[in-house]
């Protein structure tokens, strides 16, 4: 049955050398060999305790990035503020690579929301050039935001139809990039005038039509998903 | 000469007669043979004959058994079927125990609850799959992926079948909780050992004892024993009621009296943490009539009687502290509420001792413990529903955006949540269970895994006559566990103690 443990009075199960209790050896001889059993627990696989780790050292290595650059850039500040290019580019890698892999989950299943996370950070790039060297606002807010969210848009649709059950994430983040899409043609008509408006146009066109094809394909299920979402 | 003529004549006469009787010897052998040949022939033929018509007769029998087997299972599966696809709901809330597990969730660490069996023989996985496969759609607030909403965070039946898996993982593992594919409910086994390992918002460990009854009972099943009683099981066949997932906090509570709490923060076990992830479980096993006659000798129950041991031993750890050493003890709410509900049903009472009033016996740890027990009653409990529920019905608390939800919980979790317990203690008591169980089932255990805040959880469980109880840590250091198995053994127990980390005292 086991090996009784002088110091705990206890028995100790047979697959075990030691006392779990007190470590002393419990086995009669030195050359004694314990055996796995029926009633073992196996040696457990250690990767996936330390991939937790790496991505631990992985975030505080950004972390530091960050805090040191700031730092760096504050105390030998020379009239530029390169330092918010690190946020930003730090903030949007860990969204868009890291933070799957510590959430468990797909990449493709996320495509909405990294084409958000980059369009958002684009924007926030071109501000901080017109902020900082008086440069012209184009490249990014009239041009790569609207089509990194398309691209977003049309590849998630792809996937859509091709995945199975790919609609359960990709529902609820085309409608959000809907709405804000349709924010972000507004506040083009009053904002920025002097730029082209074609591209926030045609996001709009492709975000809405992506709606209605969805309404078309899966009403109850869109109008079902809302209502689950915004249960209260 | 002619005597010797005579003589040879005589001779030849004799030779021809033995000749002849020789021949007719031959002959009557000969007929005798073809007799027997014969005789052979026909009984060689009568066995054939017999044996074809037994044979015919057996397969006929065992035909008509396949064709009966296959019949039941076509029923069976259609039975399942339909109750796979009786949608008799696509969603649902979390019940108001569950609402804060999700939020307290970190990277590597979440609120898994398990209950295993040791089984007689080694766990066959195809069967066992098959048994999952049949009982996963009777279950279905099991049958779940959590997903997040704007508000609150929701359960959506998910019909992906769940894969049994070899152990390899810690007990009581994290889940990716929000992992599209993910049921937050796994299947596991190894030698002879099946454990079900699930997410606390999902149920609480009674109900989940129940689900997994009803699974042992179809592998059981499966494997060829004929067991019929279905206690403490639920019957496969059946459709899923709705009184199985109702939110029983909701269906109890009232506006009569909440309880209020003004606590003391409790003494926390110190010691070196193990990594993240990690969790050092020791399992005692003992016998259920001797701790009973132990308890008895006290006027006790073998709950109260366990409770104290575990106070007393964290006591003899923890003499020079300030701080209280509280034992909180889970209550199953259904003992006193009526509900069948499989979701989370149980509230706890906190027992407090306090090492500031000087020393003491393990008698008076024992006295402090059963007048805490008798506090628990419906009132007391009522209050505590009523108090958990409140919040959760407030309007304002209602429209807050999910995300900021989960911060607010989470650092109330830290600062109340764990702050007002010194150790977990999870008794589940006799298992209830079909008798023929006890043929299979070596064993029950449960395992609380590895708690957030707390340095260590107990969970207690007993079946046929033996009592089991496993001490979850994520501390290196065994002083509590020695204490206890020490004190059990002192007390004439048998006590065998087995341990997850073969690869530390087994190698």
């Amino acid at each position: 049955m086991g090996n009784k443990c002088k110091n705990c009075g206890v028995i100790v199960s047979e697959d075990l050398k030691y006392c779990p209790l007190c470590g002393k050896f419990v086995l009669k001889n030195e050359k004694d060999k314990c055996e796995e059993k029926g009633n073992s627990f196996p040696i457990y696989d250690m990767f996936y305790i330390y991939k937790e780790k790496w991505l631990k050292i992985v975030r505080a290595f950004l972390l530091l990035a960050v805090v040191l650059s700031i730092a760096i850039n504050a105390f030998f500040y020379r009239g530029v503020l390169w330092s918010v290019y690190v946020v930003i580019g730090t903030l949007a890698l860990w969204l868009v690579v890291f933070s799957p892999f510590n959430e468990g989950t797909n990449h493709l299943r996320r495509i909405p929301f990294s084409s958000l996370v980059i369009a958002i950070s684009v924007i926030l790039l071109d501000f901080f050039n017109h902020y900082q060297f008086n440069t012209p606002i184009g490249w990014g807010v009239i041009y790569t935001a609207p089509f990194v969210l398309v691209l977003g848009i049309v590849l998630s649709f792809i996937l859509f139809l091709v995945l199975k059950n790919y609609d359960l994430n990709y529902m609820k983040s085309n409608i959000l990039i809907m709405i804000i899409s349709i924010i972000y043609f507004i506040l083009r008509l009053f904002l920025l005038t002097n730029y082209v408006l074609w591209p926030t146009f045609a996001l709009l066109i492709v975000s809405v039509t992506n709606f209605i094809v969805l309404m078309i394909l899966k009403k109850k299920r869109v109008i079902e998903e809302i209502n689950r979402s915004f249960h209260i | 000469m002619s005597d010797n003529k005579k003589n040879l004549n005589i001779n030849k006469k004799a030779l021809k007669e033995k000749n002849k009787t020789l021949k007719r010897e031959e002959t009557r052998l000969k007929k005798e043979k073809k007799v027997l040949r014969k005789k052979e022939k026909q009984k060689i033929k009568q066995e054939k004959k017999l044996n074809d018509k037994f044979l015919a007769k057996k397969q006929k029998e065992d035909k008509f058994l396949i064709k009966q087997k296959i019949k039941e299972e076509k029923v069976k599966k259609a039975h399942l079927n339909k109750i796979a696809q009786a949608k008799y709901v696509d969603w649902f809330k979390l019940d108001n125990a569950a609402t804060i597990y999700p939020s307290i969730k970190d990277d590597n660490w979440s609120f898994v609850v398990r209950a295993s069996v040791l089984l007689k023989e080694q766990v066959n996985p195809e069967v066992l799959q098959q048994a999952v496969n049949d009982t996963m759609p009777r279950f279905p607030t099991f049958n779940v992926r959590l997903r997040k909403g704007i508000f609150w965070n929701y359960f959506e039946i998910n019909n992906m079948p769940i894969k049994v898996e070899k152990e390899t993982k810690f007990p009581c593992s994290t889940f990716n909780l929000f992992n599209f594919k993910g049921h937050i409910v796994r299947v596991l086994y190894y030698n002879n050992r099946i454990s079900v390992e699930c997410f606390h918002a999902i149920s609480d460990l009674r109900a989940e004892t129940k689900f997994f009854n009803s699974l042992l009972r179809r592998y059981f099943n499966l494997l060829g024993a004929n067991i019929e009683s279905s206690e403490g099981c639920l019957e496969i066949l059946d459709l899923p009621r709705k009184e199985e997932s109702e939110d029983a906090f909701f269906k109890y509570c009232d506006k009569s009296k909440k309880i209020k709490h003004k606590e003391e923060k409790a003494h926390k076990i110190q010691g070196t943490l193990l990594e993240n992830g990690v969790v050092n479980a020791t399992l005692g096993t003992m016998s259920t009539s001797k701790i009973k006659e132990l308890a008895k000798q006290y006027n006790a129950t073998v709950g109260e009687y366990l409770s104290a041991v575990v106070g007393y031993s964290v006591w003899k750890l923890n003499k020079n502290h300030k701080r209280p050493i509280k034992l909180s003890i889970p209550v199953d709410l259904r003992r006193f509420f009526p509900s069948a509900t499989l979701r989370n049903f149980s509230g706890y009472v906190n027992v407090e001792i306090k090492p500031k009033q000087g020393d003491y016996t393990f008698e008076e740890i024992l006295e402090i413990i059963k007048e805490e027990y008798k506090r628990i009653n419906e009132k007391y409990l009522k209050g505590f529903i009523n108090s958990n529920v409140t919040i959760q019905k407030n309007f304002f608390i209602k429209i807050v955006p999910l995300v900021i939800k989960n911060l607010i919980i989470k650092l109330c979790f830290k600062a109340w949540g764990e702050a007002y317990q010194t150790i977990n203690i999870s008794n589940i008591g006799f298992i209830n269970c079909p008798k023929e169980f006890s043929n299979y089932i070596e064993k029950y255990m449960v395992n609380l895994g590895r708690p957030k805040y707390n340095a260590k959880t107990i969970g207690i469980v007993s079946f046929d006559d033996k009592l089991c109880i496993t001490v979850s840590s994520k501390v290196k250091e065994m002083n509590l566990e020695e204490e206890i198995f020490k004190f059990l053994a002192s007390q004439n127990l048998e006590v065998l103690i087995e341990t997850n980390r073969r690869d530390i005292y087994g190698q």
